[in-house]
């Protein structure tokens, strides 16, 4: 099992590997879309990454309650 | 058995013209020929009777004149559970089961030497055995100079054909612990440098009324018995620029059983292949009529040891009764087929009127700046006036076909993959077959979206080899501009008009690699057609398209991405093999995601012509292509993966090389 930590440090370089975003700046209370440059489409791509990183299936309905990196982390945490 | 070109001797028939009633039948022979064959089969020296145009009917007169003397008046087919022939002795085999007559064979052995002898005067080529060698290494050193193996004779001998600079770079990097010998024909024989022959001998083919074989008859083509003398007559024809594979012949003697093989004069490479290659195989060589007794004999003996199921169905067949109660379907169409398929050229039009972002932005809430981001695309072309699917269509064809250097009679299919066509029936196909001037064409439409011209591809690729058609175009074509709901902010800056067409034919080296392919039904309605034709005449305005953006990124950033994978693999090419990706044009950023996943090295060209064109669905990688290729940023013979994906949802992808 990942720790909030592991998780965090996981989604960060995913955020850095597809919108370019420095990992340190992916924290908890940033917002994908304001804070991150993350757009619908690199937020699927984020969302695909995460899902085979964690073995885990994010359906689109929960996807779109994503707003924040803490949102995420949260889901991810609870799910897998 | 009845060898092929290269066996003959100087004087070889001299021990059979001494008999006179041999000596009667090899001059009423050579008087249907046209030649002094009795002169070539005793005085003529061994560069005379090389020459290819006198060669070929001399060794077919020479197994024809002793199966007379072994049989008389009766039939050879009778007698023997099987036949097959080396190259040119295919003929002779074909005279044995009964399919040809002894003149019809000698007129076409005439031909068939003379336009093999004109197309090898065509540009200096040769052959060359390679004896020993691993097999793999062997193949793998004639496909790296360019060469084709041209016979496969089994137990470590293949026969390498080609250009004379080509066979120099083959001496320069030999395989292995293998031997060279330079054989003494004139040309490369069965290889794409006979082609030119083929068209004479398939005129004459379609004149010769040909009996079904009276005994079991193997072909050169795939070691098979072909049941269907008109078949086995389509085959000897294509045969000339197509591998001899002898040793798929063998093979199929070994699964027959076969305990004795007598081989028809000049006698002795045959017998000793055999030897080679088929254990307790008894073997009989003749060149002399003084061993006629003897091989009737070994005939009889071999005869008697047939299968007892084998003598029944002979003894029906005598008898006249029918031989099966369930009718076989012969599996053979109007071809033989091909070992392998590729693309031979590509062509492709786009509408001429060119509409930029800014255009497209008084209809939607967008701008250039989230357009360009989110797919990379500047520009799109729609029809406009004079212009239509149908005319998209038929330019890219045209200049596939032009660049293809066929002659519209060797083309026999046409496969359209569109959404864009009106009517559901008649297909646009055939139109466009007419319109083209392909006569009597296969020609069909196929609904697989964006994934259409993969589809098309993959199964004009099996058409081919099969034996279904000779060449086939494949056609990407649509026009969604009249499809689109220009005030939709999802689509109306993506959709787009165009076409490609690709032509695709038999080669000897593989082209197209195998097909991954498939579909998700599950996820219909992620792209679709905003409501059924009928609705539409009840609504007075036609449907459009309609998709969800982000379902579709998905699906194609991570399963497709991994299909593009997997048609690498089935291709067994690597990530550093690959030269070129040509992905469907749905989305630059899609594309961008692919490639990190696939991991693709720089040097590999990537598709982008989405930037210019915008998504044209089947078209967009004909399109991609064809652009690559004229701009230079691709090069011919290089290797590409395209894949394709869309409504359905469906996929199709395959590393092919590039025309």
């Amino acid at each position: 099992m990942a720790t909030t930590e592991e998780i965090r440090e996981k989604l960060a370089e995913l955020v850095n590997d597809v919108v370019g975003t420095p990992a340190e700046d992916v924290q908890l209370d940033k917002s994908f879309v304001d804070d991150l440059d993350v757009d619908s489409l690199a937020m699927v791509e984020i969302i695909v990454g995460c899902e085979e990183a964690f073995g885990i299936t994010i359906p689109d309905e929960e996807s779109k309650k994503l707003i924040t990196v803490g949102d995420a982390v949260a889901f991810i945490e609870a799910n897998q | 058995m009845a060898p092929g070109q290269g066996a003959q001797t100087p004087g070889f028939l001299i021990p059979w013209i001494a008999d006179d009633s041999v000596g009667a039948e090899l001059n009423w022979l050579g008087a249907v020929a046209g030649l002094d064959l009795a002169h070539y089969g005793s005085q003529a020296d061994a560069d005379t009777i090389k020459d290819t145009a006198i060669a070929q009917p001399l060794l077919v007169a020479a197994g024809l004149c002793a199966l007379k003397a072994l049989f008389g008046a009766g039939s050879p087919a009778a007698a023997v559970d099987l036949a097959a022939g080396h190259s040119v002795g295919e003929i002779t085999a074909a005279v044995l089961s009964g399919v040809l007559s002894a003149e019809q064979a000698m007129v076409f052995v005439r031909e068939r030497g003379e336009q093999m002898a004109r197309a090898a005067a065509n540009q200096p080529t040769a052959m060359t055995a390679v004896v020993g060698g691993e097999p793999q290494a062997v193949l793998d050193a004639i496909a790296a100079a360019g060469l084709t193996a041209a016979n496969h004779n089994g137990a470590g001998q293949v026969v390498a054909a080609g250009t004379l600079a080509q066979l120099e770079a083959l001496s320069a990097n030999p395989p292995a612990r293998a031997r060279l010998i330079p054989l003494s024909v004139a040309g490369a024989f069965h290889t794409e440098h006979m082609e030119p022959a083929l068209a004479k001998l398939a005129v004459l083919a379609k004149a010769i009324g040909a009996a079904d074989p009276q005994t079991k008859l193997l072909s050169n083509f795939d070691g098979q018995a072909v049941a269907q003398g008109q078949a086995f007559l389509a085959r000897l024809v294509n045969q000339v620029a197509q591998p001899v594979r002898w040793d798929l012949c063998l093979q199929t003697m070994a699964e027959l059983g076969v305990t004795g093989l007598l081989e028809l004069p000049p006698a002795g490479t045959l017998a000793g292949m055999a030897k080679r290659n088929l254990e307790g195989v008894e073997t009989f060589a003749l060149n002399t009529p003084d061993q006629l007794d003897q091989a009737r004999d070994f005939i009889a003996r071999h005869a008697d040891a047939k299968s007892a199921g084998a003598s029944v169905a002979k003894a029906a067949q005598k008898s006249g009764m029918p031989r099966a109660a369930q009718a076989v379907l012969s599996a053979s169409t109007s071809h033989s087929g091909a070992p392998y398929a590729k693309i031979i050229s590509v062509g492709s039009a786009v509408p001429s009127r060119v509409l930029d972002n800014q255009y497209m932005c008084q209809f939607i809430d967008s701008s250039d700046e989230w357009i360009t981001k989110r797919t990379g695309i500047k520009q799109r072309r729609w029809i406009g006036e004079g212009e239509d699917l149908r005319s998209l269509a038929l330019t890219a064809a045209r200049q596939a076909i032009a660049k293809s250097g066929l002659g519209l009679s060797d083309i026999d299919g046409l496969i359209v993959s569109t959404v864009s066509h009106y009517y559901q029936t008649p297909a646009l196909a055939p139109l466009l077959a007419a319109e083209l001037g392909l006569s009597d064409a296969v020609a069909y439409d196929i609904s697989a979206a964006c994934a259409g011209f993969c589809y098309g591809i993959a199964q004009a690729e099996a058409l081919v080899r099969a034996g279904h058609v000779r060449n086939i175009v494949v056609i990407g074509a649509e026009t969604l501009s009249r499809l689109t709901d220009i005030t939709d902010r999802s689509t109306a800056f993506l959709f787009a008009d165009g076409a490609g067409a690709a032509v695709v034919g038999p080669a000897q080296v593989n082209g197209i690699g195998p097909v991954v392919w498939g579909s998700d039904g599950s996820q219909y309605e992620v792209i679709w057609q905003s409501a059924d034709w009928e609705q539409a005449v009840l609504a007075g305005k036609p449907p459009v398209i309609g998709m969800n953006g982000q379902a579709v990124f998905k699906w194609a950033t991570s399963y497709i991405a991994v299909a593009a994978k997997r048609a690498l693999e089935a291709a067994g090419i690597t990530a550093e093999e690959l030269d070129v990706f040509i992905p469907h044009q749905a989305n630059n950023r899609i594309t961008d995601t692919m490639l990190r996943y696939l991991k693709l090295p720089e040097h590999v060209t990537v598709a982008r012509s989405i930037t210019k064109y915008g998504n044209n669905s089947a078209a967009s990688i004909p399109i991609a292509m064809d652009e690559l290729l004229a701009s230079g940023q691709a090069k011919s013979g290089q290797t590409a993966l395209i894949i394709g994906f869309g409504a359905g949802l469906v996929y199709a992808g395959q590393v092919v090389t590039l025309p």
